[in-house]
């Protein structure tokens, strides 16, 4: 154990970047690596205070020991992103302990900054940059610290030297963040794959999306290029589902749908049953990582150009990956379509089929208004009819149902979410044989002026149905529209305005407060800000920066753009160097100077190399006591180097001198041969 | 060599035997007329050493042995009231002489120590309103126990500036100190002493050493000298403008004692560490000690040619 010590602001600012590094972590982390940090800084404060002494060898292997089985414990596996960024920390704080040197201050320095960069495995948002920012100036004064003299007492200026050094960088990482050449990762970590996220599921059992109505999650924002279509008519469609067992609806089953249409495949058949009528709107989605494959899209859209996306024989798109990070994708839609013109006789059997048994009470129902009915159009409305006439209740909180769900939804509560009303629409629509079946993705969102864009939350959740009628192919109907028709023109929060159920656990959530005008308004700014970032910042993928970098500097390579920045990176660093390096040797050395320095390097070659404070006549009496035979040559050099440079001051008169070393070196190899 | 000056550090080496460096240290101090402290341990030779340069430079010679009881009026002198002339004659203390002796100067209170360091300063004494000029030439030579001793009082470091050189004497070697065992006494040989200079040669000495040639080169090399204490880590703070100045004097006069016309490194760095040994401290060391390390680094680390 050596008597170093680390300078005072370094410890101080390195326990406090530690400390700021680990903080946000801290909820992830078992309770007992939390301790096992926390005893660390105590013993290294105790350690700096001369309290006491460095732990032992076996102590920090016990610790390291207990460490481990302290993480096992608490996360019940090694697998996965969490335990590992938690042995990381843990090895970060335990490194505090065997700080003897200044190198080892360097270790957890790097380490720092190391940690510091995982948190944005977590989070990318604006908050976290910023404070990540903080923890960085932190670090740097930490490492500032390192190198300074225990005279600095005084920590703030230290943060001041830090934070003006990273100011001063922020140009330069501005421009690598632009230019710099975007790899794609060698190894991808699995993130937070178990992570429950909330969203629209593939099964749809009444009750299940008025639960997702509880969260104000975001799922996604929608920039519009032109103007943004009415709320009503945004009807982003994510799911169809078409089976029914007589409690949920499921999806279809993929392979009766065929191939799917991907733009680097020639379109499947089906692609000629769409005819896109209207006007086209074009938007691009960033969606937010749902775990889940299906993308949302407003009715109808046309194909799409991204890779890994393929468009359903039901005319919606599917990712082939799990999206688990932000997915931007563009798409142009048409409000007005027509699909499916002709259906054919088995995809009519497969969407009008129902289960025999059950709900027998809603399939009399059924026939009755049928046999008012003069034509399948007038039955639809007179279903229509029957939602909005009779005693239908739109609420959040409906009624728990039995095995015959429609039987009781139709006859008896008459209380229901959209879920029950387009699952029964359906079930009364396919029970006269009519095809149909049922959506679900979300309605409407909330149009944020500051960007431009619309922003849909989970709340935002829907389902409505589809019912494919002779000559206009599939028709959408909202039977939601015709018992609550201000939750499709206003939102689900006006629709049960009275109820007050809306966000009714989450007493704090921005959204609770629309009606407040400033606090929408900062809510709004805020919204357009984190949009911004998320597009431009975290959504600046690979792609994103080559399109970015086309507009600006042409069509251009990756591999070129890599090579111009290390080329210029390495003639920056080759200009820096021939500075520094050239101040140091040639610049400034007077002519005699450099040719007595040439006569020190001939006789460093011969193992008599001068030291830094050595004087020319020490150097020359030096030399000659271990090797007589050069006396004369030396003592000729040094009093002409001597004479010229210190007694005449002529330094730019070399000739004598050099004349001296021509002699020397002609004498050196007389001897050596 | 001069002659005369050869001569001189002779007849001083064979009172004070075997420390040839520290007595033309000495004599290199003393050509510029600056003052000189010698702080070593009681018995070192630091008395015979002063007392033998005054008597081979033919100088008027006091000694004031400083204690923790000593006042300024003991050092300055004093007024007496005479009853012959019924007024008031002033006799002068031990300060007006031109080789001053001040042994032990950290024994005394930093009252009586200042009022030696301003006639050192000043070269004259203003008693009751009246200004004494001091005998020409003045030179100072205060010795100094380490201050780890018992009963000292350290000067401060502004003081410790008003003197030109710091040396050390140090152990004799063996060989000198069987001389020493077997010889007759200092005292005696002290004694045999003869003058070998006179005032005005010695003048005449000071202006020629003045005549020494600087380089640019040489220059340059005190100006690395000078900026290494000013921003290496390990030096709470750098030498001053005069600190610069005395490291150059001291070098000019080193070279005429060693008989040359010009100055060349090494005479910058055979005075070196008596020039700034006591102007710096180490940063790390606030008790004051530390500038031998420093002056040794200084003399490793700054490159004489570049």
């Amino acid at each position: 154990m050596t008597g170093f010590q680390i300078p005072r602001n370094s410890l101080a600012w390195m326990l406090a970047a530690q400390t700021a590094v680990i903080l946000p972590h801290i909820s992830r982390m078992p309770y007992s690596t939390i301790a096992l940090c926390f005893f660390c800084v105590l013993w290294r404060v105790m350690v700096y205070q001369g309290r006491w002494s460095y732990p032992g060898k076996w102590v920090k292997v016990l610790f390291v020991f207990f460490g481990i089985v302290g993480l096992g414990i608490g996360y019940g596996t090694f697998l996965g992103l969490d335990p590992w960024v938690g042995l990381l920390i843990m090895m970060f704080v335990l490194k505090l302990l065997e700080m003897h040197h200044k190198r080892d201050g360097y270790v957890v320095i790097l380490l720092g900054y190391f940690v510091a960069l995982t948190q944005f495995l977590y989070e990318q948002g604006i908050p976290y940059t910023l404070y990540m920012f903080v923890c960085v100036i932190m670090i740097t004064a930490a490492l500032i610290g390192l190198n300074q003299t225990r005279s600095h007492l005084r920590p703030v200026q230290t943060f001041k030297k830090a934070s003006v050094l990273l100011l001063q960088s922020v140009p330069l990482m501005i421009v690598l963040f632009v230019l710099f050449p975007r790899i794609s990762p060698l190894w991808t970590v699995p993130l937070q794959s178990s992570v429950a996220r909330t969203g629209v599921t593939d099964t749809m059992t009444p009750g299940n999306i008025a639960l997702l109505t509880q969260s104000d999650e975001l799922a996604f924002r929608a920039t519009f290029a032109d103007e943004v279509p009415p709320l009503s008519k945004l009807y982003w469609r994510g799911l169809v589902l078409s089976r029914f067992d007589g409690e949920s609806w499921t999806q279809e089953l993929p392979a009766l749908y065929g191939r799917l249409y991907r733009p680097d495949q020639p379109p499947p058949s089906w692609r000629d049953n769409m005819e896109l009528l209207g006007e086209e709107v074009k938007y691009s989605i960033l969606l937010e990582p749902t775990s889940q494959n299906w993308l949302f899209s407003l009715t109808m859209p046309e194909g799409t150009d991204k890779e890994g996306i393929g468009l359903v024989r039901d005319f919606r798109f599917y990712s082939f990956r799990e999206i688990r990070s932000k997915l931007r994708y563009e798409l142009t839609s048409h409000l007005n379509y027509r699909i499916d013109r002709d259906l054919h006789d088995f995809w009519r059997y497969r969407y009008t089929l129902l289960p025999v048994e059950g709900n027998p009470r809603s399939k009399r129902l059924a026939e009755s208004i049928w046999d008012r009915s003069p034509n399948k159009q007038e039955y639809i409305r007179n279903v229509l009819r029957r939602f909005n006439r009779e005693e239908f209740v739109y609420t959040l909180k409906p009624p728990v149902l039995g095995d015959n769900s429609i039987d009781e939804f139709l006859l008896d509560s008459k209380r229901g979410f959209c879920e029950h009303y387009a699952g029964s629409f359906v079930f009364l629509m396919r029970t006269v044989g009519i095809p149909a079946r049922v959506v679900v993705g979300y309605q409407g969102g909330e149009y944020n002026r500051i960007g431009n864009y619309v922003e849909v939350r989970q709340f935002d959740a829907h389902a409505w149905t589809e019912v494919w009628q002779e000559g206009q192919g599939w028709v959408r109907v909202d039977p939601t529209s015709a018992v609550a028709p201000e939750r499709i023109e206003s939102g689900l929060e006006f629709a049960v305005e009275g109820e007050d159920t809306f966000l009714s656990n989450l007493p704090l959530s921005w959204m609770k407060y629309r009606q407040t005008l400033w606090l929408t308004e900062i809510r709004l700014q805020l919204s357009a800000l984190s949009h911004y970032w998320d597009s431009w910042v975290v959504g600046y993928t690979p792609s994103v920066q080559m399109s970015l970098l086309a507009r600006y500097f042409g069509d251009l390579d990756r591999k070129w753009l890599g090579m111009v920045m290390m080329s210029s990176f390495f003639s920056l660093l080759g200009v820096v160097a021939i500075f520094i390096l050239g101040k140091r040797s040639h610049t400034l050395l007077r002519p005699i100077d450099r040719e007595y320095l040439k006569f020190c390097q001939l006789l460093a070659k011969q193992g008599l190399p001068r030291s830094v404070g050595e004087g020319p006549l020490h150097y020359a009496a030096r030399v000659v006591q271990t090797r007589p035979d050069l006396a004369p040559a030396m003592k000729q050099v040094t009093d002409t180097y001597v004479r010229l440079n210190y007694a005449e001051d002529q330094p730019e008169k070399t000739e004598s001198l050099r004349k001296a070393i021509r002699v020397y070196r002609f004498r050196n190899l007389v001897t050596e041969t | 060599m001069p002659a005369i000056i050869e001569e001189t550090i002779a007849q001083v080496g064979s009172v004070l035997l075997g420390k040839e460096h520290q007595i033309k240290l000495a004599l290199t101090c003393l050509l510029l007329s600056g003052h000189l402290l010698i702080e070593d341990l009681p018995g070192m030779g630091k008395t015979t050493l002063s007392h033998a340069l005054a008597k081979v430079l033919n100088l008027s010679y006091n000694r004031i042995q400083f204690t923790s009881d000593l006042l300024p009026a003991d050092i300055l002198g004093v007024s007496v009231y005479e009853k012959d002339s019924s007024d008031f004659k002033f006799h002068p203390g031990p300060i007006f002489s031109q080789l001053v002796l001040a042994d032990e100067i950290n024994r005394t209170t930093p009252k009586s120590q200042s009022a030696l360091l301003e006639a050192m300063e000043e070269r004259q004494v203003t008693i009751e309103g009246r200004t004494r000029p001091l005998p020409l030439p003045f030179f100072v030579i205060a010795t100094q126990n380490p201050n780890t001793q018992a009963g000292t009082f350290p000067l401060p470091e502004s003081q410790l500036d008003r003197f030109l050189m710091r040396i050390e004497l140090g152990y004799p070697d063996a060989v000198a100190e069987r001389i020493l065992l077997k010889g007759e006494d200092r005292r005696a040989v002290l004694e045999r002493l003869v003058p070998s200079v006179n005032v005005h040669q010695l003048q005449e000495l000071q202006v020629e050493a003045e005549q020494v040639k600087v380089s640019e080169a040489l220059l340059d090399y005190i100006q690395r000298l000078v900026l290494y204490t000013r921003q290496a880590p390990e030096f709470a703070y750098g030498l001053s403008p005069r600190g610069a100045l005395a490291l150059l004097s001291c070098s000019r006069s080193w070279a005429f004692i060693e008989n040359r016309s010009h100055v060349v490194p090494e005479d910058v760095q055979a005075v070196l560490p008596s020039v700034v040994e006591h102007r710096l401290r180490e940063a790390a060391d606030f008790s004051g000690h530390g500038g031998t390390a420093l002056a040794q680094r200084l003399l490793t680390k700054v490159d004489v040619i570049g």
